[in-house]
């Protein structure tokens, strides 16, 4: 596995790169972000407009979508910037969840929504976990009945990220099987107006906004169905679960930078607390995490890039020592804070809430244990 | 238990259906830090005051029970158990002992019984912004002015500020000599002149801590406690009923309730409730053999005349045990960590829940639960602490 020749980005992903930094250190301070993050629930992160003229949004979509054909590269260097200035905007849910299942759409789809989307217009939710069952990742006990030419939906959707501020849903529903299966799920595309969607929209503790989704006789027509292929709903997913970690590793590596000033500024005894052993071994500790995780994300960006057959044990891998890595560094960096990092004013506090919320998306540290052992037994074999 | 402490079990037990109303309840349920709602913690005090329990263990002369060790962590079970709102504890636990120690017999007149009563309701003033770990390096200045201190300077993190009637403070009254050695305490009521209350929203978003002003407070002389410079003396006096007056284990058996609530209600990733996972079981036998060698270890606190290090072992064990109490609650509640329902937490909300039912308090308690290791010192400072003092290092 050889990473120096991947690693290297391309003029144009420097590029990227460089005004995705630059826009968000120049723009994205916290106090403003604080303000949103506190609510109300009816008011939508304000920088969304500027993502699309910068043509963040087009980045993962096909050419012949409008978009730049971005890979795994471009989104991690998107995500970690996100994750590094604490960025609310609902690329996630979107561009990647609700735009990359409309990609699998129709072309008459595609074209309905996908401009919309890409000029910021337009936002999506992607409705996929039911009450009690948000670490399963095929579990989907809302039906999908076919009549003569719509589609109609019933069932309950929880903790549904972005829906109070979309137009759109992309959501899962059973067109055959049972609860558990992964086959016959179907991904279908639902304007959040129709009749029969009901919404209660809260807060979430890292900043954003989701609401429980009723779904009762809901009809759609039969262009709704995205797609009903197993495969592609584990791309999406996939996809999803990717992007995460590198905004993980972003965060954690602001944490940690954030830590050692703090330490070396913070006077008790007499001295800068960043000359107490204990507390120099424990940063030590979490950059040794931080680096652990990012070699993976470095890796299985490659993996993925290059379709290689082992870029699902990575991934596995990666998410499983992120949860991990995101544990050890917040606990540590709220620890060697003292009493402000308990603070909403302060910083430090509202990473660990989004790292947290992190860990337990697009499948948990168990889940991705018992995928990490059935890719490895698959790849020994072959 | 023997049958003398059954049959007192079962007297808690009646006493508490009796008086521990349903709001109250709900307020022992809703807590997701070391404090109960305000109002609720007031009225069950009262309650328990009217029996004569809201300070079991003070010595019956000042109003205590005269209950045996054993008898006062029966009773205190019991009320976990039942889920009754935890008393405003710095009066009882903290100052209580200190004014029968140090105080003049006025201060324990004028005080002891208004704590006893629930009349006054003290916070702790320590912590400055420059001072936490280092307190001895405290700078609020009290200077004397004829019969009065005048006092500048300010405290952080004051728990309870915004409520509390009373505050007992650490103020600088000489600067010469060990930063230790020029340190008062004093006594003040929160609506002095010159006291000004700035609060301090929390990361679960609401407040519990306060930034306290002093500018040029007239605070009587009569209100030191302790002679003046040796106010550290009566602070560490103080620190050590902090540290030594919690029972962690019945929080963690709370805690570990909450678990097995969770585990039953959630499903993992391979489909089966938690409870029946056996990854998700074993982790949590882990923590539960943890909490039982902790609790017998505060057996043996309570049974030994002189238990030093062992107190700070608890405080160290049994924070950083609940942090992973509740952290493995949070990987049975998954998703459900992240709505925010703080409105759910109010005496009087009657509307839904997300998630779990008891994924309103889990997921604050998580996020609240980072602070346990921070307050009362630091790990890292008991750590220091059981290092020098008992293992001999330096
Ligand atoms: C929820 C909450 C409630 C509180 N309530 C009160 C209250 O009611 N009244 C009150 O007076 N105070 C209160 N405090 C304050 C609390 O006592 C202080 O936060 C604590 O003493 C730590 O001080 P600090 O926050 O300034 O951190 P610092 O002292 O700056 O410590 C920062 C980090 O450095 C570490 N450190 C410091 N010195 C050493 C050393 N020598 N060796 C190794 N590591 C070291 C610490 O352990 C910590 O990890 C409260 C705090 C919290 C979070």
């Amino acid at each position: 596995m050889s990473l120096d020749s991947n690693q290297k980005l391309t003029d144009e992903q420097q590029m990227l790169s460089d005004m995705v930094s630059k826009y968000l250190s120049e723009t994205y301070d916290f106090d403003s972000r604080r303000k949103i993050a506190n609510g109300p629930v009816s008011v939508a992160p304000p920088h969304w407009k500027q993502f699309a003229e910068m043509g963040w949004l087009a980045m993962p979509f096909d050419e012949s979508d409008g978009g730049f054909n971005g890979g795994p590269k471009e989104i991690s260097i998107l995500f970690e910037a996100f994750g590094k200035h604490l960025v609310l905007e609902p690329y996630l849910e979107t561009i990647l969840l609700g735009g990359g299942a409309l990609s699998f759409g129709p072309e008459d789809i595609r074209r309905q929504y996908l401009p919309a989307i890409i000029a910021g217009d337009l936002q999506c939710a992607f409705a996929h976990h039911e009450p009690n069952h948000t670490a399963e990742r095929y579990y989907v006990g809302t039906t999908a009945l076919q009549s003569k030419d719509s589609w109609q939906l019933n069932g309950v959707k929880s903790i549904v990220s972005n829906a109070p501020h979309s137009g759109l849903l992309v959501l899962t529903a059973r067109i055959k099987g049972r609860k558990h299966d992964s086959d016959g799920i179907g991904l279908f595309v639902v304007d959040k107006n129709v009749r029969g969607v009901h919404c209660d929209d809260y807060l979430t503790i890292d900043g954003r906004r989701a609401s429980e989704i009723t779904l009762n006789e809901v009809e759609v027509e039969r262009g709704a169905l995205l797609t009903v292929d197993a495969g592609q709903l584990d791309t999406l997913l996939d996809r999803a679960c990717f992007a995460v970690c590198a905004e993980a590793v972003g965060a954690m590596s602001a944490l940690i930078s954030m830590t050692i000033d703090y330490c070396q500024q913070r006077k008790q005894f007499g001295q800068s607390i960043g000359s107490f052993q204990a507390l120099q071994h424990r940063m030590v500790d979490m950059y040794i995490a931080s680096e652990l995780s990012h070699s993976l994300l470095i890796a299985t960006t490659n993996a993925i890039a290059n379709a290689s057959d082992d870029r699902h044990r990575l991934l596995a891998a990666l998410k499983f020592r992120v949860d991990r890595s995101a544990r050890e560094i917040s606990y540590g960096a709220i620890q060697m804070h003292g009493g402000i990092a308990m603070t909403d004013e302060f910083k430090v506090g509202h990473y660990f809430k989004r790292l947290t919320v992190i860990s337990k998306q697009f499948g948990n540290a168990n889940f991705q244990l018992e995928r990490y052992r059935h890719y490895n037994v698959h790849n020994n074999h072959s | 238990m023997n049958e003398e402490e059954i049959a007192f079990r079962n007297e808690v037990r009646q006493f508490i259906k009796e008086n521990l109303t349903a709001k109250l309840r709900r307020a022992g349920t809703n807590m997701t830090s070391v404090f109960a709602d305000y109002d609720c913690a007031l009225e069950w005090h009262k309650i328990l005051h009217r029996k004569g329990w809201s300070a079991p263990e003070w010595p019956e002369e000042h109003g205590g029970t005269g209950w045996s060790p054993n008898k006062q962590y029966i009773f205190q079970r019991e009320l976990k158990l039942a889920n009754a709102p935890a008393l405003m504890a710095l009066g009882i636990q903290m100052l209580g002992p200190i004014l029968m120690h140090y105080g003049t017999e006025q201060q324990k007149s004028d005080y002891l019984p208004r704590i006893l009563s629930g009349e006054d309701i003290w916070c702790q003033g320590y912590s400055e912004p420059g001072a936490g770990s280092d307190l001895a390096s405290l700078s609020t200045r009290a200077e004397r002015d004829g019969d009065d201190y005048v006092v500048n300077g300010s405290k952080i993190w004051t728990s309870f500020a915004h409520r509390a009637n009373k505050i007992f403070c650490l103020v600088r009254t000489a600067t010469e000599g060990r930063p230790q050695a020029g340190i008062s305490f004093l006594l003040a009521d929160m609506n002095l002149t010159g006291i000004t209350i700035s609060e301090i929203t929390g990361l679960d978003g609401t407040v519990e801590q306060c930034q306290v002003f002093f500018n040029d407070v007239r605070i009587p002389s009569a209100n030191l406690v302790g002679e003046e410079n040796e106010g550290w003396g009566v602070a560490k006096y103080l620190l050590e009923f902090e540290r030594g007056g919690h029972n962690y284990s019945n929080d963690h058996q709370k805690l570990l309730a909450k678990v097995r609530d969770i585990s039953g209600e959630q499903f993992s990733n391979n489909g089966l409730l938690y409870k029946d996972d056996p990854f998700f079981v074993s982790k949590l036998a882990e923590l539960e053999i943890d909490a039982l060698a902790l609790e017998i270890t505060e057996q043996r606190i309570k049974s030994s005349d002189n238990p030093g290090a062992l107190t700070s072992v608890a405080k160290l064990v049994g924070t950083e045990l609940g942090q992973k109490i509740t952290e493995l609650s949070v990987d049975a509640l998954g998703a459900y960590i992240a709505p925010l329902q703080s409105e759910a937490l109010e005496i009087d909300y009657a509307g839904t829940v997300i998630g779990p039912s008891n994924a309103v308090t889990t997921s604050a308690e998580y996020i609240n639960m980072r602070a346990s290791t921070i307050y009362g010192g630091s790990a890292e400072i008991q750590r220091n602490i059981i290092a020098r003092a008992v293992l001999g290092l330096r």
